[in-house]
C-alpha cells in the first residue's frame, strides 16, 4: 500500500522544558487526516461484506452498499529528545485530543505515533517531576486517552519505557515496530514504587503472570514478544496499523465504522468507562488520596517489620527453651 | 531431591500435631544456601547477556563484568506423614521465611520445596481447623509469601491439594515434577465453600477458564496440564528451577538479578503490595467483617429462596387462571 497521505488539520506546539536530566526545546504536536489511496481493494471489500459466516450465505451489506471508510486521524508528537512526559507535553496532548473530539470533525479512527525514530516515550523525566503533576497533567490525558469517544491506536515505532509504555496501555490498540524498540516498565531497577493508577491499567489489560514478567524482572520486551504476550495488538508502522483498524472481518475495523456512522452520538467512550471503571477510580483519586494511601501503606510495613522481629525473637526464644 | 551442593544455614523444628484425621508426628523446615555449579569461563553465563535485541548489537551485561549470581536460598519442608498445613506447620514456615529475610543473609532467590517425595502439600487438616488458624497462622503466612523482597518459586515435587496448591499460588513462580503428582482444589467434593483470600489469588493468577475447572470440577490437573493451563511456570525439580529462575534471556532471571544487586533496599516487595492489593485486602479483612459477609450471604440466600418458591405459586397459579 502507498503511504496514506496526510492532511494537517491543527498543529500544537509544546513549550519548552527544563531539565537538569532531560531537557528539551519544545516541540509539535500535529493532527492529520489521512487519505487512504482508492486503489485499495481491501478497503471496498471490507466493507461490504459484513458477514462471512458460511451459515448465512451470501454477504450481507450493514448500512446500505459500501459505507464509506471511516476518517482516520494522526496524531504525531514531536518533543525531542525523547518524548518524555513532562508537563507541556501532557498538556498539549491533552489539547489535541480535545480539540479533535469538540471541533467539529467527523468521528472516525485515532492513531497516535511519535515522529522521533528512536522513541515512541522515554516515560517520565523524573528529575523534575512532582507528585501534583500526576493528577494535574499525566491522569487527566490518560483519562482522556481511556474513555475517547473514538478508537485509538498506539502505534509505538520504538521504545516505549515506563510511562511512555502506559501512555500505549491507555490506548484501546497498538501496533509495534517490528524492527526497533522495547516495551519495559524499570520501576524495580531503579527502587521507585509503582502508584496504584500505573498498576491499575496493566492489571486490566494483561493477564498476572505478563505483567509479573513487566515489573517484578523489569523485563525488556522486543516487537515479537510484546505480541505473543498480548502487550501489542499486531507488529508493523502506520500502513499496517490503517489495515489493522479497518478490516472489519480479521481486524478490529468494526469499532471505526460502527463510530463513524453513530458519529456524536456513540456510545463507545461510556463503554470504556464500564469496562475500565476500576481504573478510572484510581486515576480520579486527588493527589491527598493517592498521597494518604502510600502513607498508609509505608506505616503499615513499619509496624509490620517491628511485629515480625518481636515474632522472630519471641519464637526464637521459645526454641532455645526447649533446647 | 537436589543434586545440587547445599550449606544449611538454619534448621527450624516443627512440633508434633494431634489430629483424628491426620496427625503428624512432628517434622521440620531447614533454609539452606546452594552452590551452583561453578560457570565455564570460555561459555559466558547467561546473565552477563542481559541484552539480547538484535537492534542493539552486542550483549551489555548491567552491573559489572560478569555480574554474579545472587545467592539461591532452598527452603525444605518436612512434616510427616503429608505435609498438612497445621498451625505448627504453618508458624514454623513463618518463622523460618522471616529469619531469612531480617537475619542478615544477602538476598536473591528464595526456592521451596518438601522432602516429602509424594506430597508437596496435601492442604489444611479440615478436622482441626478453626477461624483462629486462618487468621493467626494461615493468612499470616500466606502474607508473607505474596509480599516477599526476595523472588519466591515453588518447586511442586508431588501432590498440592486445596490449601496446598493454594500455598504454592501464594509463590511468585511455580516449577513442577514433570513425573508426579497433581494439582487439585477439592472443596466441591467435601461441601466446603471457599474463603474470599483463597479465590483471590486464584482470580488473580490464573484465567477464569482455568479457576472453574478447578473449582467447579475438583479437576485434578498433571503436570503438563498444569503448564499448559499456566498454573506452573515450568516443569522440573530445583535444578531446572535455578535455570529458569537465573536465566536473564530466555528465563526470569532478571528480577533474581536486580534483587540481589539492590538488598535490602529493593523494591521488589513493595511493587508486590501493589500488584496483588486486592488479594491483600482479602487477607487483611477482620474476622467480623468476614463473619458479617459470611452471614449477610446466607441471610441473603434464604431470603432468595423464600422468595423464589413465592415466585413460583404465583406464577404457577397465574398460569393456571389464564387455563
Amino acid at each position: 500500500m502507498a503511504p496514506p497521505s496526510q492532511e494537517v488539520l491543527f498543529s500544537l506546539q509544546i513549550p519548552a522544558h527544563k531539565s537538569p536530566a532531560a531537557p528539551s526545546p519544545g516541540g509539535t504536536i500535529t493532527v492529520s487526516r489521512l487519505s487512504l489511496t482508492p486503489s485499495l481493494p481491501r478497503d471496498a471489500t471490507a466493507f461490504q461484506s459484513m458477514s462471512s459466516n458460511p451459515a448465512h450465505g451470501r454477504a450481507r451489506p450493514r448500512h446500505g452498499d459500501q459505507p464509506p471508510p471511516p476518517p482516520i486521524y494522526l496524531l504525531t508528537h514531536h518533543s525531542p529528545p525523547d518524548n518524555r512526559l513532562t508537563p507541556p507535553f501532557l498538556q498539549t496532548y491533552l489539547h489535541a485530543l480535545l480539540r479533535l473530539q469538540h471541533g467539529d470533525y467527523p468521528y472516525g479512527i485515532l492513531l497516535t505515533t511519535s515522529s522521533i525514530t528512536k522513541f515512541f516515550s522515554n516515560g517520565l523525566d523524573l528529575a523534575t517531576f512532582q507528585p501534583s503533576d500526576k493528577p494535574r497533567y499525566l491522569y487527566p490525558l490518560w483519562r482522556k486517552l481511556l474513555t475517547y469517544p473514538m478508537p485509538t491506536c498506539a502505534v509505538i515505532n520504538g521504545h516505549g519505557f515506563a510511562g511512555g509504555l502506559m501512555l500505549s496501555m491507555f490506548h484501546d490498540f497498538r501496533i509495534m515496530n517490528p524492527h526497533r524498540g522495547w516495551l519495559c516498565l524499570n520501576e524495580l531497577e531503579f527502587d521507585a514504587e509503582l502508584a496504584p493508577a500505573m498498576a491499575s491499567i496493566f492489571k486490566a489489560k494483561l493477564t498476572n503472570s505478563t505483567f509479573r514478567s513487566l515489573l517484578l524482572e523489569a523485563r525488556r520486551f522486543t516487537s515479537l514478544q510484546a505480541l505473543e504476550y498480548g502487550l501489542v495488538d499486531g507488529l508493523g508502522g502506520l500502513e499496517e496499523a490503517v489495515n489493522v483498524m479497518t478490516d472489519v472481518e480479521g481486524g478490529h475495523g468494526r469499532a471505526g465504522m460502527v463510530v463513524s456512522v453513530r458519529g456524536r452520538g456513540t456510545v463507545y467512550g461510556k463503554l470504556k468507562e464500564e469496562m475500565y471503571k476500576d481504573v478510572l477510580t484510581q486515576l480520579e483519586m486527588s493527589e491527598l488520596e493517592e498521597t494518604q494511601i502510600v502513607e498508609r501503606r509505608m506505616l503499615d510495613r513499619v509496624m509490620r517489620d517491628k511485629e515480625e522481629k518481636i515474632l522472630i525473637e519471641r519464637l526464637g526464644g521459645v526454641e532455645k527453651a526447649k533446647l | 531431591m537436589s543434586s545440587l551442593p547445599q550449606e544449611v544455614l538454619f534448621t527450624l523444628p516443627i512440633p508434633p500435631h494431634k489430629s483424628p484425621a491426620a496427625p503428624s508426628s512432628g517434622g521440620k523446615i531447614t533454609v539452606s544456601k546452594l552452590t551452583l555449579p561453578t560457570a565455564d569461563p570460555s561459555n559466558p553465563t547467561a546473565s552477563t547477556s542481559m541484552s539480547s535485541h538484535p537492534a542493539q548489537g552486542k550483549p551489555r551485561p548491567k552491573h559489572g563484568d560478569p555480574a554474579p549470581t545472587p545467592p539461591i536460598y532452598l527452603l525444605t519442608h518436612h512434616s510427616p506423614p503429608d505435609n498438612r498445613l497445621s498451625p505448627h506447620f504453618l508458624s514454623t514456615y513463618l518463622h523460618a521465611l522471616l529469619k531469612l529475610q531480617h537475619g542478615g543473609y544477602p538476598y536473591g532467590l528464595l526456592l521451596t520445596t518438601s522432602s516429602i517425595p509424594k506430597f508437596y502439600s496435601n492442604g489444611l487438616d479440615l478436622a482441626t481447623f478453626t477461624p483462629e488458624t486462618k487468621t493467626k497462622y494461615l493468612y499470616p503466612l500466606w502474607r508473607k509469601l505474596l509480599t516477599y523482597p526476595m523472588p519466591t518459586c515453588a518447586v511442586v515435587n508431588g501432590h498440592a491439594f486445596a490449601g496446598g496448591l493454594m500455598t504454592a499460588m501464594f509463590h511468585d513462580y511455580r516449577v513442577m515434577n514433570p513425573h508426579r503428582g497433581w494439582l487439585c482444589l477439592n472443596e466441591l467434593e467435601f461441601d466446603a465453600e471457599l474463603q474470599p483470600a483463597m479465590a483471590e489469588i486464584f482470580k488473580v493468577k490464573v484465567p477464569n477458564a482455568v479457576f472453574r475447572s478447578l473449582v467447579l470440577e475438583a479437576r485434578r490437573l498433571t503436570s503438563l496440564q498444569a503448564l499448559e493451563a499456566g498454573l506452573v511456570d515450568g516443569l522440573g525439580g530445583v535444578e531446572e528451577a535455578v535455570e529458569v529462575m537465573t536465566d536473564v534471556d530466555g528465563g526470569h532471571g532478571r528480577g533474581v538479578m536486580v534483587v540481589g544487586a539492590r538488598g535490602r533496599k529493593t523494591v521488589y516487595g513493595k511493587l508486590k503490595e501493589e500488584i496483588y492489593r486486592e488479594v491483600l485486602a482479602a487477607l487483611d479483612m477482620k474476622q467480623d467483617v468476614e463473619d458479617e459477609m459470611w452471614e449477610g450471604r446466607r441471610k441473603d440466600r434464604e431470603t432468595r429462596e423464600r422468595e423464589e418458591k413465592e415466585l413460583l405459586e404465583r406464577l404457577g397459579r397465574e398460569g393456571k387462571a389464564k387455563l
